[in-house]
């Protein structure tokens, strides 16, 4: 083989592909498009959904204290506001420029990733905390109108799961969504590192 | 220009620009598809601001690096099965080593040197990657040399 190989010339020996039919391409299209859609819709048709339930539940049970209006009214508000911040995903995701050069679109992928990231922790967290309270207070009805063991009973169990879910659901949510966002955000930074990084030797530089 | 002879003429480029990319003949094909969908529905957005050529090797650059979402995915590192049937004898092998050599490199690297091979202009290179054509200048020489080097060793 010789050495001095001419790399372009060797590239475009190569045949022409064969074209594959263009309707695959469309029930590909299709697909894609809806996979992405549906995660949307789900999550905001589950959280919308909880909230009318917690609502529901809440009013044809005539709660009598304020606390427990309160509290119905803070987990719903909490739903809300989580999807409020989860829908401005959308527009981004819609928006991202395909056809940018490299550079801009490793700052777009990063800027998408550091919101995903934001969601996945800050957010996740009032969330919880939101939500933590709001079933507090909504308790404190339901144990008063027991006897005193039912009562301790239902504090407790009400306190282990606030405990529980922001102790061990939250912090285990939280290190999985982010070991997976952080890790694309350093790639995608490495990469847009190797664009901007040339070696200091000047040699080919004229 | 419509679609359908935009899809014809730019088929085999982009196909062969995401299979060296991947060094995978299916991960290469669902790239290639993924970017002929989004020159599909953004096409009649496309204002002529460049080249049509350019806009469809940025979109299919922008395609091959999301592939790290996918980092499960393994190449497989055979090359289309159609190529080999039609190769000339002998070459097969060195347009086998070559899409090794480039899986190899870095992801910009990759992504220039293939630009590069399929005949881009330098200042087209530069717009698509969103360098200087000087910066281009050196990265292509630089990668030629990589890769010869790697199929000098080759060699011995």
């Amino acid at each position: 083989m010789n050495s001095d190989i001419d790399l372009k010339a060797l590239w475009q020996q190569q045949p022409d592909m064969p074209v594959p039919d263009k309707k695959e391409l469309f029930s590909k299209a299709a697909k894609l498009k809806n996979k992405t859609r549906n995660k949307l819709i789900t999550t905001n048709v589950l959280l919308i959904l909880t909230s009318i339930f917690i609502t529901f539940i809440g009013w044809s049970y005539h709660p009598k204290l304020v606390t427990t209006k309160i509290g119905i009214l803070i987990m719903v508000i909490d739903m809300v506001a989580y999807l409020l911040v989860y829908n401005q995903l959308i527009p981004v995701l819609y928006k991202k420029d395909a056809g940018a050069s490299t550079h801009e679109y490793l700052q777009q992928f990063i800027r998408i990733k550091k919101k995903q990231d934001f969601l996945n922790t800050t957010m996740l967290s009032i969330y919880y905390l939101l939500l933590s309270a709001g079933l507090f207070l909504y308790f404190i009805e339901v144990a008063d109108r027991k006897n005193m063991a039912a009562r301790l009973m239902t504090y407790a169990i009400t306190s282990a799961w606030i405990l529980f879910s922001w102790f061990y659901i939250r912090p285990r949510t939280i290190r999985k969504q982010r070991a997976a966002v952080d890790t694309m955000i350093s790639k995608l930074q490495a990469i847009d590192d190797q664009l901007t990084n040339l070696p200091d030797d000047s040699r080919y530089n004229s | 220009m419509i679609f359908e002879e935009i899809y014809e003429a730019y088929w085999s480029k982009i196909y062969r620009l995401c299979m060296g990319y991947v060094n995978d003949a299916e991960w290469a094909k669902d790239i290639a598809q993924e970017t002929f969908i989004t020159v599909w529905q953004q096409l009649p957005k496309f204002r002529n601001e460049s080249a049509i050529g350019t806009w469809i090797f940025r979109i299919a650059s922008n395609n091959c690096l999301r592939q790290l979402e996918k980092s499960n995915r393994m190449p497989k590192g055979e090359i289309p099965v159609q190529l080999i049937d039609k190769v000339e004898p002998g070459m097969e092998e060195n347009i086998r080593l070559l899409y090794k050599y480039i899986s190899e490199l870095s992801e910009t690297d990759r992504i220039i040197i293939l630009l590069e091979l399929e005949d881009v202009k330098q200042n087209e290179i530069a717009t698509i990657v969103g360098l200087s054509e000087t910066n281009i200048r050196v990265k292509v020489h630089r990668i030629k040399e990589k890769l010869l080097k790697k199929f000098k060793q080759n060699e011995q």
